[in-house]
């Protein structure tokens, strides 16, 4: 467990690293389309302490380094520490200015990671879902067969196929649409695929939210599935998923995966001369999944799922004020949805309200995570505005749609 | 004499002010949450830390210390603030003001701990008036911020030499610099009025802001920025009398906490151009750019030197060797760049690649670099581009024939130009080998002079400490420079060598004064390192101080000492103000 070791040291100079530049904290002036959507930092916006702001956590993160105050004595730290969304914005703009070790969100999960060890955190909710996964396997508390939704039931774990569709648990339990509309794509397209039986959670909201006990299993397990059915490219509709295999798992094994990864937005880029996609008339906006973007430095997915999404004839793109880099968090990440629920939707309304300004009638993303939390958003946004709700939807229930033509 | 920056004087301030009793701060809150929302008012370790810190460490002399405040307010009106200075001076304790935190020298680090009021939820812009020509901003509204607003309008903010992360109160209120401050002066010059609350609580508007005040603010939505209003036409900078504006200047807040401020705005030009010259003797580069003052050419520029600093304070120090003998070495550059076209052949018959070209071995040797920034109609720029050149060869004021990096300048500061190609430049300096430069930072780099971010790059290297003077004659400049690189050399600055040091003087039309900013990149691991890194400082500061040339920035703590010891006039002065307006101690001394 190479990754997970936690060196106080090197963590404390990451921390002192920082020079307080306060660039973290709004999109960089070349991002920025208006000073009405400067904001990127969901928890500083929200809470208006220093503390919530990567600076701050920084700060807060040398003083437990130091020891400099009793832990216990802070009502804050809790709240301040787990209303970070790690959705990584203060880290672009950290690397604008210069290639650097702090990485506010790295800092913020191993600070998370101490505080679970010390049984400070994680939040009461963020609990409940390690507890889940240590007993079910996922975090939603599940104990039905896994991917139970699918109905043929011949793509079920079969052996060296060229795709292994990791559906992950969001999407397998609670957002089945998006991964029927994926294994629809993926039968269009004749691709020698398979789903497994036997996947379990990747791990992703333990790693979030510092707890790394059971992490290590779901890796390992997981691993030794895909490895038995000699599978050369894991495909993911979900990029929590996408980002904790491609990204935290190498870390974690100590060594490079012995499969390809991708994401079903590059998968659907390089088909796109395969579609027939049939005129929609639409006007949509695109949410950028944290995880497809920022987290996956250098490698960002931006431009693949806008292609295919323009591809549409009759699709209507609007560009937002924050995008890519820039683009403000859905509110969902790094176990804030189950651990401050108004918060989240509060930050998920006022992506909302930013696609309601550009005159979008729906919002896509490739991330069920994101879904998730912008669907909430957009009922409070049509309660508080008493217009019709703007629709969220999935890449690939979209990309369904256009090829079935509804 | 130079003064001991450590002395036992400091020491003792610092001494007398360890952490509030518990029960005061209880006390304290309760009585701040009376008026102020509780959920704004916390004495709460964890969101105290975060304001213990900022670019160059904790504000004191000594390595592992940082001092917290005792309480934190945030407030959403002036109102809130004159709450928090009456019941600070009910008490007896000091209060200290931050807006973004993007602070240097600990002058917004709480050495004698006290109350801090950090501004995050006053970050309104009130008005934009496109009449007088003014804009009214809240302590927490960033330069970045406030020129989102104004350029779909078709104005700007005079640019501070900041990190656009910057506030445009408290950088004007501390005399930032700026880089058309040749033409437009600096900071202070920029305020047209103030709303401010003196220690006692009292609420004072002044200069444009005294008539008309904004006093229906827009409610504070976490998240969402209400829109400018129109102003009514705000022109009025001084009446008869005494111009209170002043007071705050400076003063970090001890002599008033600023609130409001109506700042110039400008309309943005029709053409601009950025030209760049490298020189090898500083002597030669200096008179150059006093003769271009005196005629009023441009609207300013910066000197840069030594030429070796620029890459290395911004690059690694692989890549910054690699670039340097590109500069120096005639027959290494002119190979590794025929070994780049052999590679992509077509290169040579674009224009851009030739334009960067040229502009690299324009400079290519040369110890010290310039760029001058041209703005105003197309027929001005022209004219303003060929009087600067006849001004550059004129034998009578230089004796050696300047490079000429314009070229490089075009599509280095793409922003300026339309056509300019800032990824000929990456394509360049990647065939050349450079292994950490990257497009983006390039990208950012275009937009220097709007939203400049090259300060903060410089600190992040490894930190560093940073001296700037607001106004120096330019016969001076030639002379500060050899005093911060004497002061370098006799304290064994390991920097020197390795080129992590630097000076950037900003110049331009207007023939009274230049502005000097000296950098230094240190990353004080023990009591030693931070020792020599101050004694640096104070050596320097103490030297340009007892010349006539005054340095603001400086560790807070060594800073007022120095200030104290030089302007003891001034200091006695500040002290009758702050009895006369009853104010609680809201500094080291």
């Amino acid at each position: 467990m190479t990754a997970f070791t936690i060196d106080r040291e090197a963590l404390k100079n990451a921390a002192l690293s920082c020079v307080h530049c306060a660039m973290c904290r709004q999109a960089l002036p070349s991002l920025t389309k208006s000073n009405k959507f400067a904001d990127t930092c969901p928890s500083g916006l929200y809470f208006n302490y220093e503390a919530y702001y990567a600076p701050g956590r920084n700060e807060i993160a040398r003083a437990i380094l130091r020891n400099e105050y009793p832990l216990e004595e802070s009502e804050k730290l809790k709240e301040i520490i787990y209303s970070c969304t790690t959705c990584g914005a203060c880290e672009v703009n950290c690397r604008y200015i210069c290639d650097t070790n702090i990485l506010p969100v790295r800092i913020t999960e191993k600070i998370r990671a101490i505080l679970a060890k010390m049984g400070i955190g994680p939040l009461p909710n963020q609990q409940k879902f390690a507890n889940y996964v240590k007993k079910y396997n996922n975090p939603y508390g599940e104990s039905t067969k896994r991917n139970s939704w699918v109905k043929n039931e011949s793509i079920l774990d079969k052996e060296k196929a060229k795709y292994f569709y990791f559906v992950g648990c969001t999407t397998g339990y609670r957002l089945t649409p998006v991964a029927e509309a994926t294994v629809k794509i993926l039968d269009l397209t004749k691709e020698n695929y398979t789903v497994s039986s036997q996947e379990i959670c990747c791990g992703s909201p333990l790693i979030r939210t510092g707890q790394l006990d059971d992490v290590e299993r779901l890796v390992q397990q997981n691993l030794e599935v895909i490895q038995r059915l000699k599978c050369k490219i894991v495909l993911f509709s979900c990029a929590g998923c996408y980002r904790t295999v491609t990204k935290d798992w190498p870390e974690i094994l100590g060594k490079p995966l012995p499969f390809k990864t991708m994401h079903m937005a590059e998968y659907l880029a390089n088909k796109l001369k395969k579609f027939k996609f049939r005129p929609m008339k639409m006007k949509v906006a695109y949410h950028d999944p944290c995880h497809l973007g920022r987290h996956m430095f250098p490698n960002q997915i931006y431009n693949e799922p806008r292609q295919v999404i323009d591809r549409i004839p009759g699709i209507n793109r609007v560009v937002l004020d924050r995008e890519m880099d820039a683009t403000l968090c859905c509110g969902a990440g790094g176990g804030v949805k189950a651990g401050m629920p108004d918060y989240s939707e509060y930050i998920a309304t006022l992506r909302v309200e930013e696609v309601r300004a550009k005159g979008a009638e729906a919002v896509i993303t490739p991330c069920p995570f994101c879904i998730r939390g912008l669907t909430d958003g957009a009922k409070q946004e049509a309660k508080n505005t008493g217009l019709n709700e703007i629709k969220v939807m999935g890449l690939t229930e979209l990309v369904i749609k256009a090829l079935e033509g509804k | 004499m130079v003064p001991e920056f450590r002395s036992e004087e400091i020491e003792k301030v610092l001494d007398d002010y360890p952490e509030m009793d518990k029960k005061l701060a209880e006390k304290i809150v309760r009585d701040l949450q009376d008026v102020i929302n509780p959920k704004f008012v916390t004495r709460d370790w964890a969101a105290r830390v975060p304001y213990s810190r900022d670019q160059t460490g904790g504000g004191s002399s000594k390595v592992d210390e940082f001092r917290a405040p005792d309480i934190v307010v945030v407030p959403d009106s002036v109102y809130d603030v004159a709450h928090t200075c009456q019941i600070a001076l009910k008490y007896g304790v000091p209060v200290l003001p931050v807006s973004t935190g993007a602070n240097v020298c600990g002058m917004a680090v709480p050495l004698c701990r006290g109350i801090m009021i950090d501004f995050k939820r006053m970050n309104r812009i009130l008005e934009i008036d496109e009449d007088g020509l003014t804009c009214t901003v809240e302590p927490y509204v960033t330069y970045s911020r406030l020129q989102a607003e104004l350029d779909p309008r078709g104005y700007r903010v005079n640019v501070p030499g900041a990190p656009n992360s910057a506030a445009v109160l408290s950088n004007c209120f501390f005399v930032g610099d700026k880089y058309f401050s040749a033409k437009y002066g600096y900071g202070p010059m920029e305020i047209m009025g103030a709303e401010f609350v003196l220690p006692n609580g009292k609420i004072i508007r002044t200069g444009a802001l005294a008539i008309n005040p904004i006093e229906d603010v827009p409610e504070y939505i976490p998240g969402k920025h209400p829109d400018p209003k129109d102003g009514p036409g705000r022109v009025c900078v001084q009446a008869f009398g005494p111009d209170m504006t002043g007071l705050p200047y400076q003063s970090v807040g001890r002599n008033g906490i600023v609130t409001k401020i109506c700042v110039k705005i400008y309309p943005l030009t029709e053409s601009s151009r950025i030209l760049m010259y490298g020189f090898k003797n500083l002597k030669n580069l200096t008179r150059c750019l006093s003769e271009i003052c005196a005629r009023e050419i441009g609207y300013g520029g910066i000197v840069n030197g030594p030429m070796y600093s620029i890459p290395s304070l911004t690059h690694t120090k692989a890549d910054a060797e690699k670039l340097m003998d590109i500069f120096e070495h005639s027959i290494t550059a002119i190979l590794k760049i025929t070994k780049s076209l052999l590679k992509n052949p077509i290169l040579i018959f674009k224009k851009p690649f030739r334009e960067v070209l040229s502009g690299l071995m324009g400079i290519k040797g040369r110890n010290f670099s310039t760029e001058i920034f041209l703005f105003g109609t197309k027929r001005r720029v022209e004219l303003d581009q060929k009087r600067t050149e006849r001004i550059m060869n004129d034998p009578e004021l230089t004796d050696e024939k300047p490079g000429n990096g314009t070229g490089l300048a075009k599509h280095l500061f793409w922003g300026y130009e339309k056509d300019a190609k800032p990824e000929y430049i990456y394509k360049i300096f990647k065939s050349l080998g450079l292994k950490d430069f990257r497009l983006d930072w390039l990208l950012r780099m275009g937009k220097m002079w709007d939203y400049n971010e090259v300060p903060t790059r410089i600190m992040r290297k490894a930190s560093g400490f940073l001296l700037q003077s607001p106004r120096m004659p330019f016969g001076k400049m030639h002379w500060a420079f050899e005093i911060f690189l004497d002061a370098l050399k006799k304290a064994n600055y390991p920097g020197v060598e390795e080129g992590n040091w630097s000076t950037y003087i900003n110049s331009g039309s207007g023939p009274h004064y230049a502005c000097l900013e000296m950098d230094m990149i240190y990353d004080p691991k023990s009591q030693e390192d931070k020792d020599k890194v101050l004694k640096i400082l104070v050596d320097v500061t103490f030297q340009l101080m007892q010349k006539g040339v005054y340095f603001p920035h400086n560790l807070g703590v060594a800073r007022d000492f120095i200030e104290k010891m030089m302007l003891p006039k001034v200091w006695q002065l500040t002290k009758e103000i702050r009895e006369a307006f009853q104010a609680t101690v809201l500094g080291p001394l």
